[in-house]
């Protein structure tokens, strides 16, 4: 906090002058590079986590079926979460350097698999079957499969909540005729939506602070290797504020629409 | 007249046969639907995980061999043996054990309490905490390093596993925020009438609590027990940075494992270390366990039974 507001003079000793709002300013008028990789990060990330809860959403209910195998199924589903360490991954990438020791945790892991095990997969074998057709084809597997590798802990969180439902209501229903389809629209979609909304909120913040998030990897360059430390913090504050202004608005969005039983 | 009548009851015989049968089949085509999506899901996340298990069991000769990157021509448990020494396996275990099994009871005992009442008293700023909550999720680890460091400098707690399970008993800790806010979310849910009954019966609130919203509240526990469980078993970064070596864990054996162990070229044209792929698989194979004796008991933990609202 200091840093933002103040201006290094000497990077040895870290001797710092009070510079107020100069480093905001800069941010707001200058600087081209923030404001655009800001927007890019947020288009790129609002409709990535919409697509992940809907997508969790959809496996837990899956899950939740009775059915042969669903242990296994499960546990699968939990694999991303387990694997998507950065120990773990740089194993599996056969690649000793730890990428980032301080990255986003599992997040930075996870975007990495994806795009490495969309190289080793997808790309070669899209190609040889499709032709000319294979790349525009990867491009969109590999989105699929990465926002399957983000949902992980959203499927537990899911799950959990289907378990909380009364079956009595789905008795009801039944006795009353409805079908599967206006018991999900009518009793599972308003009774999950107080973790819908907690599923969101947690996505986005993953993606947010995502090491291989634009914004991320900007502040910390400028941090690390130009060494403008004031001015990268300023940017890091602002980053915050402007995250947590989204998640607020997210939560105030969700408020009316979150049904809460009792 | 009575002819007429069996032939209406055969009617609606087979008519009941054949909404039957069309029930029936409709169930088989759901069935191959859900199983298609779900193993076409499941192949995605498998992938890495079973060419690490099968590549970290080959010999050799097979992993140079174009032919064979998915087959076994026999198991080589060579590449295990080294992995256990390189690990230091069990001591690293019990270690594992210990803080993992020890901050989860700490996330979900003080997480809960937090949450319940987060979610049911409207104290004078409550919104305010709860804010900070989310705050608390919204800013990375990686901030928090500093700080936290500096802290348990001065109350000389380095290197001790205090640094990991303590602020877990606290509600802070590893993501205690998320948890927190599980625990509220779900609470919220719940319906008033059984706390209110349990007062009028003269319970206390820490009583109504303990006796009656945490034994509804199962499956939360369960969520946040194997979230807890599995990030503080993956951390690599609060470990790393407060334990000393000798408490270290698995991740951080793991990501510590001598390079020079062996190299192959494998035909596909990367680098493996088949012993740093078997630690791998060591290192992710208890919580795997772990987790299959958990998901059993995401069942139906709630009995709405008796509740007039």
């Amino acid at each position: 906090m200091q840093l933002a507001f103040g201006n290094v003079i000497d990077k040895r000793t870290f001797e710092i002058t009070f510079a107020g709002l100069d480093n905001f300013r800069t941010v707001l008028t200058s600087d081209t590079g923030f404001v655009s990789r800001l927007t890019d990060t947020l288009i790129e990330s609002l409709p990535d986590a919409v697509l992940v809860v809907v997508f969790s959403l959809f496996v837990a209910i899956l899950l939740n079926r009775k059915m042969p195998g669903r242990a296994f199924f499960r546990l699968a589903f939990l694999l991303p979460v387990i694997i998507g360490t950065g120990a773990v991954m740089t194993a599996l990438q056969g690649n000793n350097a730890y990428a980032g020791g301080s990255g986003g945790g599992i997040g930075a892991a996870v975007t990495e698999t994806a795009t490495t095990f969309k190289d080793m997969v997808f790309d070669q074998q899209l190609t040889a079957v499709l032709g000319p057709l294979g790349e525009p084809m990867a491009a969109v597997v590999n989105r699929v499969s990465s926002v399957m590798w983000l949902s992980g802990i959203q499927i537990i969180i899911f799950t959990g909540a289907l378990q909380t439902i009364p079956e009595q209501l789905y008795e009801a229903a039944y006795c009353d005729g409805a079908t599967e389809w206006e018991k999900f629209w009518k009793i599972t979609l308003p009774l999950t939506t107080p973790n819908i909304a907690l599923n969101l909120i947690y996505t986005i913040i993953d993606y947010f602070s995502n090491a291989n998030n634009e914004v991320v990897t900007y502040i910390s360059e400028l941090f690390n290797t130009e060494l403008q430390f004031s001015y990268a913090s300023a940017l890091a504050w602002l980053y915050f504020a402007i995250m947590g202004i989204i998640i607020a608005l997210i939560m105030i969005f969700m408020k009316r629409r979150t049904f809460y039983m009792g | 007249m009575n002819r007429i009548k069996t032939k209406q009851r055969m009617k609606w015989a087979s008519d009941a046969q054949a909404t039957k049968l069309r029930k029936k089949i409709g169930h088989i085509v759901i069935s191959v639907i859900v199983y298609a999506l779900l193993i076409e899901f499941v192949f995605i996340f498998l992938y890495p995980y079973l060419n690490m298990f099968i590549k970290s069991l080959q010999f050799e000769e097979d992993l140079q061999d174009v032919n064979r990157t998915w087959v076994l021509t026999g198991l080589n448990f060579y590449n295990y043996a080294q992995a256990i020494k390189g690990l230091d396996y069990w001591k690293t275990l019990l270690n594992n054990i210990l803080i993992v099994g020890l901050s989860t009871v700490g996330h979900v005992f003080s997480c809960s309490l937090a949450g319940y009442g987060l979610s049911r008293f409207k104290f004078p700023g409550h919104r305010l905490m709860f804010g900070i909550v989310l705050l608390s999720i919204i800013i990375p680890e990686v901030l928090l390093i500093m700080p936290m460091n500096i802290q348990f400098l001065k109350w000389g707690w380095m290197g001790s596993m205090a640094t990991i399970i303590v602020p877990s008993f606290l509600g802070f800790g590893l993501r205690g925020g998320l948890y927190i806010y599980i625990f509220r979310q779900f609470f919220r849910g719940l319906p008033r009438s059984y706390e209110e009954s349990a007062k009028l019966e003269g319970c206390s609130q820490l009583g109504v609590f303990y006796r009656i919203m945490l034994p509804i509240g199962k499956t939360s526990i369960l969520v946040v027990a194997t979230l807890s469980i599995i990030w503080h078993w993956n951390d690599y970064l609060e470990p790393r940075s407060f334990l000393s070596s000798a408490n270290w864990m698995l991740a951080q054996k793991l990501d510590a494992l001598p390079s020079y162990l062996y190299w192959a070229q494998s035909a596909t044209g990367e680098t493996v270390s088949p012993v740093q792929l078997a630690a791998a698989a060591l290192v992710t194979l208890p919580i795997l366990i772990v987790f299959a004796f958990i998901q059993k008991n995401f069942v139906k933990g709630i009995e709405f039974s008796g509740l007039a609202n």
